[in-house]
């Protein structure tokens, strides 16, 4: 929900174009990520990091990748958290809604990864729609705003991606659902079209962002998405922006149980617990962690470290293991 | 057993939503906010809320207090009512004119805004005069309360007449935006309250008015739909320069039209020098004496409406670079250039007033009603 802003900050009007590259960008990495996938046959990532760097390093490696995930649930959640407690639910405890995401996610992942994938289904088509009010909002457009095009200095660009490349994260996650993929020619084919429509409902929503609000609007507006909507104005209902918070619960809940999951997985495969219970022992860690890191700076700042942690991974990362599956001609 | 077990915990911590529990009865659902800018620097602010018990014959109940910000008045408000004042169904915010000239609305527009529980389809106007005294003494025809009907015909002169549409965010927005300047209606107490004028801003302090007839070209200039009509009144030798013959002994002639559709060209020759046109097609509704429609006539008088309008645009031009506002955004124009793209408000505001502004007015008429 915050993403325009976040685009906005680094590079102006020019934020679309960083969109634009950062998604070639994350092509190339897609692209060695199932080439390497592709060696070792129906193993995940965590197999992998065993078979390539030893029982000791592996495990070390995965203890990293389990917090990663555990940390990304968290940052998702605490966002949603700060949303909804900021639209229409002020005064209440933060770890309460804290407490039903988790025991909701738990449930999910219960359900293995059948129902995780189903989540992750159904709460697309839940939302999409979503996304059809934003041409409501046209009467309030300047087209002026997102000109000049192409103002914004090189180096400046630069800089943009490396910041908005983590705020498009979530394609790792085939790393470690690709042994569950059934017809293996296609994955690579399914998950570019994820990538780019995932890109492209950003970038409608950035380039709509920019001509709706004015600059030092926009840099004041924390969910310049939510913002746009209160202007929508529907004869049956007039605040849409409070469905759209609820019907936000959708399309992070995917995202909570598919990191969940993965999580679990690798929790069983480094310590060799049962996954039910390491569901359990990461959802209890998680609830503990929301009485630690509770206002809007430190859940920021928690986000940014977490968005920094995934670029190393995901971006910086998947080179270097191609590269040492190519050294060691696995 | 367990999975039942966690659904009736989950159920019963539900109910701890209660919390927010609102019940209809006890809200006091304001309609209308007002401030006024007191002698001793003090604001009052002025609320409006709905009345729901039928028996009494008031539908609505005014509450005003004095303070220093909006929300040390909001406290002194809930004093002075047994009800809980809820802001989710404002309608309008009204600030008195001395206090939009003197101190500037954004300050008590921006609290607004952070409010979650305001909407942005909220009007915002301006009052000639004590807010307090229009919300107290107005009349409101057969609307429920003052709120509703200033709502309505806000509205209506949005989307028929010659009022643009400034709701909060397009406030702020443009507040925010280099090179723009934001108007806002202006409303006099007659019996209920009227549209004098508009308001106009430099940043956020107003800095003047003109009239809804003049604020008719910033709304062409938007390229938005307007529904008003427009009057105009051509001297008889004009008429006889150009041939075309109308009856003796009039002085003048009127001519009403209605723009049907407008197009803005910005040509921006430097950061000092802009041509600026507009074309409008207009429906002829009213002419004071008969005029033969043919298509020879039509052209001249086309020509005519053009030069007419193309001189009153100016003077609106350089009265508004006098007061120092920019509605029509030649700034934010002149900024969408590569080359000017560094353009700030401080010295926006210094060159504008020396900005040559060329514009040029050119008018079709499409039609001229049921009548040749």
């Amino acid at each position: 929900m915050g993403i325009p802003r976040v685009l906005y900050q680094e590079t102006k009007q020019d934020a679309w174009i960083v969109i634009i590259l950062s998604g070639l960008i994350l092509s190339f990495i897609l692209l060695i990520m199932i080439y390497t996938l592709k060696k070792f046959n129906d193993k995940d990532l965590f197999q992998i990091h065993g078979i390539l760097f030893g029982e000791i390093i592996g495990k070390i490696i995965n203890t990293i990748l389990i917090l990663y995930f555990l940390s990304a649930f968290y940052s998702i959640m605490s966002e949603y958290i700060e949303l909804v407690i900021s639209w229409g639910n002020e005064g209440v405890y933060y770890w309460f809604p804290a407490f039903v995401l988790i025991v909701l996610s738990i449930y999910g992942v219960f359900g293995g990864v059948k129902v995780v994938a189903g989540i992750c289904f159904i709460t697309f088509w839940f939302t999409f729609w979503l996304i059809l009010l934003l041409p409501l909002t046209f009467d309030h457009f300047i087209f002026e705003r997102i000109a000049p095009i192409f103002n914004t200095p090189v180096v400046d660009i630069g800089q943009g991606m490396l910041k908005t490349t983590y705020s498009l994260l979530g394609f790792e996650c085939i790393l470690f659902i690709y042994p569950f993929v059934k017809d293996k020619t296609k994955v690579f084919r399914f998950t570019l079209l994820g990538i780019w429509f995932t890109l492209l409902l950003m970038l409608s929503l950035t380039i709509v962002s920019i001509l709706f609000f004015s600059p030092n609007h926009l840099k004041h507006t924390i969910w310049p998405i939510l913002n746009m909507m209160s202007i929508v104005r529907l004869p049956f209902i007039e605040r849409f922006e409070y469905i759209a918070v609820s019907f936000w619960i959708l399309i992070i809940y995917s995202n909570l149980t598919l990191f969940l999951w993965i999580a679990s997985k690798g929790i069983k495969r480094v310590f060799k617990l049962r996954q039910k219970k390491g569901v359990y022992v990461s959802g209890i860690l998680i609830f503990i962690l929301s009485f630690v890191i509770n206002d809007r700076d430190s859940t920021e700042k928690f986000s940014d470290f977490v968005n920094y942690f995934g670029f190393c991974l995901w971006i910086c990362y998947p080179i270097f293991l191609f590269l040492i599956t190519k050294v060691k001609k696995v | 057993m367990i999975r039942i077990g966690i659904v009736v915990i989950l159920t019963l911590m539900l109910s701890g939503c209660g919390l927010l529990n609102k019940t209809l009865e006890e809200q006091g659902i304001s309609t209308v906010l007002g401030y006024d800018l007191l002698d001793n620097n003090k604001i009052k602010g002025t609320v409006a809320l709905l009345q729901f018990n039928p028996n009494k014959p008031q539908t609505q109940y005014i509450i005003s207090d004095t303070g220093k910000n909006s929300k040390e008045i909001r406290q002194k408000l809930e004093k002075k009512t047994n009800h809980d004042l809820t802001s989710g169904q404002l309608r309008t915010i009204m600030f008195q004119d001395r206090l939009a000239q003197e101190r500037g609305i954004k300050n008590l527009l921006d609290t607004i805004q952070r409010d979650n529980t305001i909407g942005s389809l909220v009007y915002v106007a301006i009052v000639n005069g004590s807010v307090e005294e229009l919300v107290n003494k107005s009349e409101y025809e057969d609307a429920s309360d003052i709120g509703t009907y200033i709502y309505n015909m806000f509205e209506k002169q949005v989307d028929k007449e010659m009022l643009n549409n400034i709701n909060i965010h397009d406030f702020i927005s443009l507040y925010y935006e280099v090179g723009v300047d934001p108007t806002l209606p202006v409303l006099k107490l007659d019996k209920t309250p009227v549209v004098q004028s508009v308001a106009i801003f430099n940043v956020d302090k107003m800095v003047g008015t003109i009239s809804t007839q003049e604020n008719l070209y910033i709304k062409l200039s938007k390229g938005k739909k307007v529904f008003g009509y427009k009057t105009i009144s051509i001297p008889v030798e004009e008429l006889k320069e150009e041939e075309i013959s109308i009856e003796d002994g009039l002085e003048s002639i009127e001519i009403s039209f209605k723009p049907t559709y407008s197009k803005s060209d910005y040509k921006i020759i430097s950061k000092d020098h802009v041509v600026f046109s507009l074309q409008v097609s207009i429906e002829i509704n009213e002419v004071s004496s008969t005029i033969d429609f043919n298509s020879e006539n039509t052209k001249k008088v086309e020509k005519l409406i053009s030069k007419k309008m193309n001189n009153e645009f100016k003077s609106i031009i350089s009265k508004l670079q006098e007061m120092k506002s920019d509605p029509f955004g030649f700034g934010s124009k002149i900024k969408s250039l590569r080359q000017y793209s560094k353009l700030e408000d401080n010295e926006w505001y210094d060159i504008y007033p020396k900005v040559l502004i060329e514009t040029n007015v050119s008018v079709k008429i499409k039609r001229t009603g049921v009548l040749n």
